[in-house]
């Protein structure tokens, strides 16, 4: 028989950044991979699509406002090819009817820049957790 | 129901790990990702056993191996050192052990591990 080794049975969580400034995914890309996940990146909608058909994300990060195809286009063709990914929909702008609608449209969360590490890190340990147990 | 404490850097290894652990023994797993942290929780929890890594940044692990066994209270908890710089093969060819020690090598295998743990908190 073959060897089984961890990494076959608990593969590596897998998170999908999606933002254009680079910057921004650089530092959630770096801190998470730190932290030991799977990171994938895109830097528009049409990328994020072809990264989460190919990788199957179990959490994606997903600016609202990109060029060419917006972040809440791109949310719902992700809910489409997998409902099951968690989608946390992130905006510079705290806008309570802007959050209101993203989730009434299928979003998972709203989440405010600049991103605080420590809460990045709680926020995908938790819903690792709630996703893969 | 048994401890069993994991000493690695690596935090996906840790999470890992003690998933394996969790889900198929009925132990409490606890992990630490800094020697200092380890050191800590092996003397307020005292553990049954610790899996513990050779190379971390700050404290390597052989210095936490020492620091316990400097400590009476311990001196006596079972260490497998799990490390990337011993071959599967030579940690084979020696029963998984070298030098006196119990190692398992990175990538760690599943069956191995558990055989290794289970070897060593029956014994006690």
């Amino acid at each position: 028989m073959d060897k089984m080794f961890i990494k076959d049975v608990v593969p590596k969580e897998k998170v999908l950044i999606v933002d254009d400034e680079a910057h921004v995914l650089k530092l959630m890309r770096d801190y998470l991979v730190s932290e030991g996940y799977d990171v994938h990146t895109a830097t528009s909608g049409l990328e994020a699509i072809e990264k989460v058909k190919e990788v199957t994300p179990h959490i994606v990060f997903l600016d609202i406002i990109m060029p060419g195809m917006g972040g809440i286009e791109t949310m719902q063709e992700i809910k489409k090819i997998n409902p099951k990914i968690w989608v946390a929909m992130v905006t510079a702008v705290v806008d309570e009817e802007l959050a209101k609608r993203v989730i009434q449209l299928g979003a998972d969360d709203y989440i405010v820049k600049p991103i605080d590490l420590g809460f990045l890190r709680v926020y995908v340990l938790v819903r690792m957790i709630q996703l893969l147990n | 129901m048994k401890k069993v404490l994991i000493i690695d850097d690596e935090k996906y290894f840790c999470r890992a790990v003690k998933k394996v652990i969790e889900t198929n023994r009925d132990f409490m797993v606890l992990t630490a990702t800094r020697g200092d942290e380890g050191l800590r929780l092996a003397q307020t929890e005292t553990p049954d056993l610790i899996l513990l890594d050779i190379v971390m940044p700050g404290i390597a692990g052989t210095q936490v191996a020492e620091e316990l066994l400097e400590d009476p209270a311990t001196a006596t908890i079972p260490i497998i050192f799990v490390t990337a710089i011993v071959k599967q093969e030579e940690a084979e060819r020696n029963k998984g052990f070298l030098g006196g020690r119990m190692f398992i090598a990175k990538p760690v295998v599943v069956d191995e591990l558990l055989k290794k743990i289970d070897s060593l908190l029956s014994s006690q």
